[in-house]
């Protein structure tokens, strides 16, 4: 994971280096590029690619916490242990989450470190905002993972759902209810990620309805999409310690 | 009470398990389960250890609940489930650090230590366990299950995998949590040399069904050559076949009490030997005959 994270932020890095530095275009996505600050267009880029990064840290270390154990055949050792089910899966999430947001963390320092190196600075408040966002957005999609793992007891199974979950479901779901219905269902996950590299430049792929803003985010916009993934973290999470509770190994 | 189960049934989809299975164990000892793959055994072990929840009926260990009541029912329980496999990455010390840990034993060092000479696996501690060959695993897995000084252990096939030499060490450890400690130890075999060894008491299975449940001695029967007039001992109700006489070991018959009997009647013993029929029974509690 780390070694994949590695292999992104070197290249984003080069490209950045490469590039960025000499851009020197009329228009970006349309908006003239003398409207869009060089920090807001840095801080896009790394944070839209960024954003995969909680998704794939999920299913590297959530989708087997239960599945895995089972597969492994480590669940006869370890679930008979004097531990009720809740602290065991509690301390799995906890574990998963502190080692996802390290990487997380790893991969802001490298960004933070490019912009400084380009643009000389770094716009801290967007910064910070995507990366406590970033953390949210980790905590929702691992509660996912540990639901979907909870469930399967071959980790390869868990994996593939929740690949599919997010990346065909959730996007299949997207188009759909806004052609039928002309909305945009913010409340899926990978629509609520959007949120994290929008903090820089309120710009949306995923909404086909959306009306280009080169100004920030509301407030209470962050906070609605916070909102979202927070609740998706605590109701995953309790539905996933719920499943385990009853949880057999055959 | 330390162990009882009312009308036990396990169902997995149409398979029936367990077929109501009424059992108590009320005192200290080995229990040694036989029975055929399919028997239930497995099943029987993980509704003790809290892996499996029984479809209908009872399983209490000291009055609790094996599945409601696991974390406190577990405390005081070591298991040997299946052929377990531990985190490959990490080293037998640190499997058994993180298992004695969620047993909240406090002073970590000086249990691995007894626990690991116990088991002898004192040379591995220190090599990660997925090098292991299955029999360490299996001694790293009773190394574990023996931590915290636990007062009943379950122990499904625990031998399995070993080459002779771990066979006896673990069977020796086995007799000396009995005898030494006064634990309680619960295993299953398909092993019927290894039952007869190590059991007090003998539980067979078969489909399901607990079919036979006795002291292990009871079955076992003397077998004396002798030379002479073996009538003159028919009041011992023996069953002769030629100058050969067998018998029965049950209830308060000791091979003393015979032997001196015989002695008193002036017959000459050429050979005694002691049998034991655990195999028939076996057979014929599986319903089947005796292989060729």
């Amino acid at each position: 994971m780390l070694f994949i994270v590695s292999l992104a932020g070197t290249l984003l890095t080069y490209l950045t280096m490469r590039y960025f530095l000499h851009y020197s275009g009329s228009t970006i996505f349309n908006v003239p590029s003398s409207l869009l600050s060089e920090n807001a267009l840095l801080g896009y880029i790394w944070t839209y690619i960024g954003s995969y990064i909680p998704v794939f840290a999920a299913v590297f270390f959530g989708s087997s916490a239960i599945s895995g154990e089972i597969e492994s055949k480590s669940a006869y050792s370890v679930f008979p242990l004097p531990v009720s089910r809740t602290t065991l899966i509690c301390g799995k999430y906890l574990a998963s989450l502190l080692v996802g947001l390290l990487i997380v963390l790893y991969y802001y320092a490298f960004f933070a470190v490019n912009s400084v190196l380009v643009l000389h600075t770094v716009d801290l408040q967007p910064f910070l905002l995507s990366l406590g966002l970033s953390a949210l957005f980790l905590s929702a999609i691992l509660s996912m993972a540990f639901l979907v793992s909870s469930i399967f007891n071959r980790a390869t199974y868990s994996y593939v759902t929740v690949f599919l979950v997010y990346f065909l479901i959730f996007s299949a779901l997207n188009y759909v209810i806004q052609l039928l219905y002309k909305y945009f269902p913010f409340y899926l996950l990978d629509n609520t990620s959007t949120i994290i590299s929008r903090v820089f430049f309120n710009f949306n792929f995923s909404n086909l309805t959306f009306n280009l803003s080169i100004n920030p985010l509301s407030a209470d916009e962050i906070l609605l999409y916070a909102a979202v993934m927070l609740a998706y973290s605590i109701i995953s999470l309790l539905i996933a310690i719920f499943i385990f509770q009853e949880k057999e190994v055959k | 009470m330390l162990i009882k189960t009312a009308s036990l049934r396990r169902k997995y989809g149409p398979v029936i398990a367990l077929k109501g299975l009424d059992l108590s164990i009320e005192t200290p000892g080995v229990y040694v389960i036989l029975g055929p793959n399919g028997a239930g055994k497995t099943t029987f072990l993980k509704i003790l250890s809290g892996l499996v929840k029984p479809s209908s009926g009872t399983a209490t260990i000291n009055g609790m609940d094996a599945w409601e009541k696991h974390p406190e029912v577990a405390a005081k329980m070591g298991t040997l489930i299946e052929q377990p496999e531990f985190h490959p990455y990490m080293t037998a010390r640190e499997i058994l650090t993180f298992h004695a840990r969620l047993k909240g034993i406090a002073d970590i060092e000086p249990e691995i230590r007894k626990v690991s000479l116990m088991t002898e696996i004192t040379g591995y501690l220190d090599r990660k366990s997925g090098g292991f060959s299955r029999g360490m695993k299996q001694r790293l897995a009773l190394a574990s299950a023996l931590l915290n000084d636990p007062e009943i252990l379950l122990l499904d096939e625990p031998t399995f995998g070993l080459d002779p030499l771990g066979m006896i060490l673990i069977r020796n450890v086995i007799k000396k949590l009995n005898t030494e400690y006064g634990k309680t130890v619960i295993l299953s075999t398909h092993l019927i040399n290894e039952a007869s060894e190590l059991a007090d008491r003998i539980l067979i299975f078969s489909k399901g069904e607990l079919v036979y449940d006795r002291p292990a001695d009871s079955e076992q029967k003397l077998s004396v050559t002798l030379k002479g007039d073996v009538s003159l001992i028919s009041n011992l109700k023996p069953t002769v076949n030629g100058n050969v006489v067998y018998f029965d070991l049950a209830g308060k018959r000791t091979i003393n009490n015979i032997l001196a009997e015989i002695l008193k009647k002036g017959l000459d013993i050429v050979s005694i030997r002691v049998m034991d029929n655990l195999e028939q029974i076996y057979v014929k509690m599986q319903g089947g005959n005796q292989p060729e």
